[in-house]
């Protein structure tokens, strides 16, 4: 995938992203790192087109996100949000099959075929018709990758997906992202996990306050330019040995 | 926990007193036997509030939802209507609102017929109270929900369909008896117009034997003996689990 940022601003209370530029070429896997409130989720949520930038310019492969192409755009993405964000009252199964057949158009019968794939790609054969509260959050996560991939999308983003589980039901979910690297899927994610950024991603964007400070190939986690960086590096490493 | 029951009951045994001193101090001058003669007439006024609350419960609710409708638009022009309607209604006593549509506007709109005028009255008068219902119902839905409704580009009929509808039922449900027995209450007030429901039937056949406190006494038993087990239902459905 190609990325270009041009000038991108987005304020909420406060200036959250701060004249935010970049180009990236030929990309799987684009990791985007960086302290908590240094603005990775709102570039991400723009990226997505799940917000709009106040000024500049977005342009993902041919795409230009702006207003008149978010549908369709949206429409050859998937996302993974830091909860999982299932329909409560739904099965897992019928989480997935809702999305497809009400939102893709899919008719019943290959949406059930789609649906039982891709959980049973998963693992999730013998938990697909529990409510999301009868799952422990690894597969409920889980469930919400499988509803995000079974549109079959050039793009996957994914906001923190274990921000809000334990280490264990981490690891359980970024195995299951593993497994889906080589399906010609892209992805494009945020998260504090440095060792599956190491193994997964291919491009890392680091971001402080507000301003993507480095940029470059995996390798910047080995050998940072920058101050920030190298500071940014050592702490998430403290924090990961304590 | 081992006395908690036992302090229940004690609290319940305190009301059980206060209710015995009162008939004790009055039971010489009461009797009952007229009521009983008019059993009857009684049950029919029963039935006619019972009937009347039910009905105007489903109208209410109808309306109600419309309202909720119009104040989850995204046109500012229905959300203020919904807004000002709000406003009006719950600024106005259930009592001056049955005067105002039975000797305003069923005058202005040429309609006389009592009992419709009544119904109306109590419909639009508790439709505000059930929008509030389905506001606090529809809020209880985590707006994660409406991202990826959104993110997924799902037609409003379904999200509401499938998604919103289905999990406001359950956190709506206590409200909703709540506001039963409201109405239940609320349709006191149309005997004022005529309407010969329980209070109507009882004020009248109390008129006609002076025996006012014994009147009042059965209103009071019935009216509790109604809404008492719907309060209780309505306690019992909003400590069930949620998603």
């Amino acid at each position: 995938m190609n990325i270009i940022l041009d000038d991108v601003n987005k304020t909420y209370d406060k200036h959250v992203l701060k004249d935010i530029s970049l180009k990236v070429h030929h990309a799987n896997a684009i990791a985007i790192i960086g302290k908590s409130g240094c603005g990775k989720s709102t570039l991400l949520r723009l990226l997505s087109g799940l917000e709009r930038p106040d000024s500049g310019y977005i342009k993902i492969d041919e795409t230009e996100i702006i207003e008149k192409n978010i549908k369709s755009y949206q429409d050859e993405i998937g996302m993974v949000f830091q909860q999982h964000n299932l329909f409560p009252h739904l099965s897992l199964y019928e989480n997935i099959m809702f999305i497809l057949t009400k939102g893709k158009k899919i008719n019943k019968d290959l949406a059930a075929s789609l649906s039982k794939r891709i959980l049973t790609k998963l693992h999730l054969e013998d938990e697909m018709d529990k409510k999301p509260k009868f799952v422990s959050g690894g597969q409920a996560q889980r469930a919400s990758i499988a509803r995000a991939f079974v549109t079959d999308p050039k793009i996957i983003f994914m906001d923190e997906p274990t921000a809000a589980l334990d280490p264990i039901l981490t690891k359980e979910v970024l195995d299951t992202v593993v497994d889906l690297k080589d399906t010609g899927t892209d992805f494009i994610f945020v998260t504090h996990e440095l060792s599956f950024v190491s193994d997964f991603a291919d491009y890392v964007v680091f971001m402080n306050a507000g301003e993507i400070i480095e940029h470059g190939s995996v390798d910047i986690l080995r050998n940072p330019k920058t101050k920030d960086l190298r500071r940014f590096l050592q702490n998430e490493r403290s924090i990961h040995v304590s | 926990m081992k006395y908690d029951k036992l302090q229940v009951g004690l609290a319940v045994l305190v009301f059980a007193f206060f209710i015995f001193f009162i008939v004790s101090k009055v039971s010489d001058i009461l009797d009952f036997s007229f009521l009983i003669e008019n059993k009857a007439s009684i049950l029919r006024g029963a039935f006619n509030t019972l009937t009347l609350s039910l009905v105007a419960l489903v109208s209410s609710m109808v309306l109600g939802f419309i309202i909720f409708l119009m104040t989850e638009s995204r046109v500012v022009f229905f959300r203020a209507i919904s807004r000002i309607y709000k406003e009006i209604i719950m600024g106005t006593p259930l009592l001056v609102l049955v005067f105002v549509v039975v000797y305003i506007i069923g005058v202005a709109l040429g309609i006389r017929e009592k009992v419709f005028l009544g119904f109306l009255a109590l419909t639009l008068y508790m439709s505000p109270y059930m929008t509030n219902v389905y506001e606090g119902a529809y809020k209880s839905i985590d707006s994660n929900q409406f991202v990826v409704m959104n993110f997924y580009n799902l037609s409003s009929y379904n999200k509401y369909r499938y998604v919103i509808l289905p999990q406001m039922i359950r956190p709506m449900v206590p409200g909703m008896i709540n506001n039963l027995s409201g109405i239940i209450k609320g349709t006191s007030i149309l005997s004022t117009i005529a309407i010969s429901e329980i209070f109507y039937t009882t004020s009248v056949l109390s008129n006609r034997s002076y025996r006012y406190i014994e009147g009042y006494f059965l209103l009071w038993a019935v009216y509790l003996f109604i809404t008492i087990p719907l309060s209780l239902l309505a306690k019992h459905l909003s400590k069930r689990e949620t998603y």
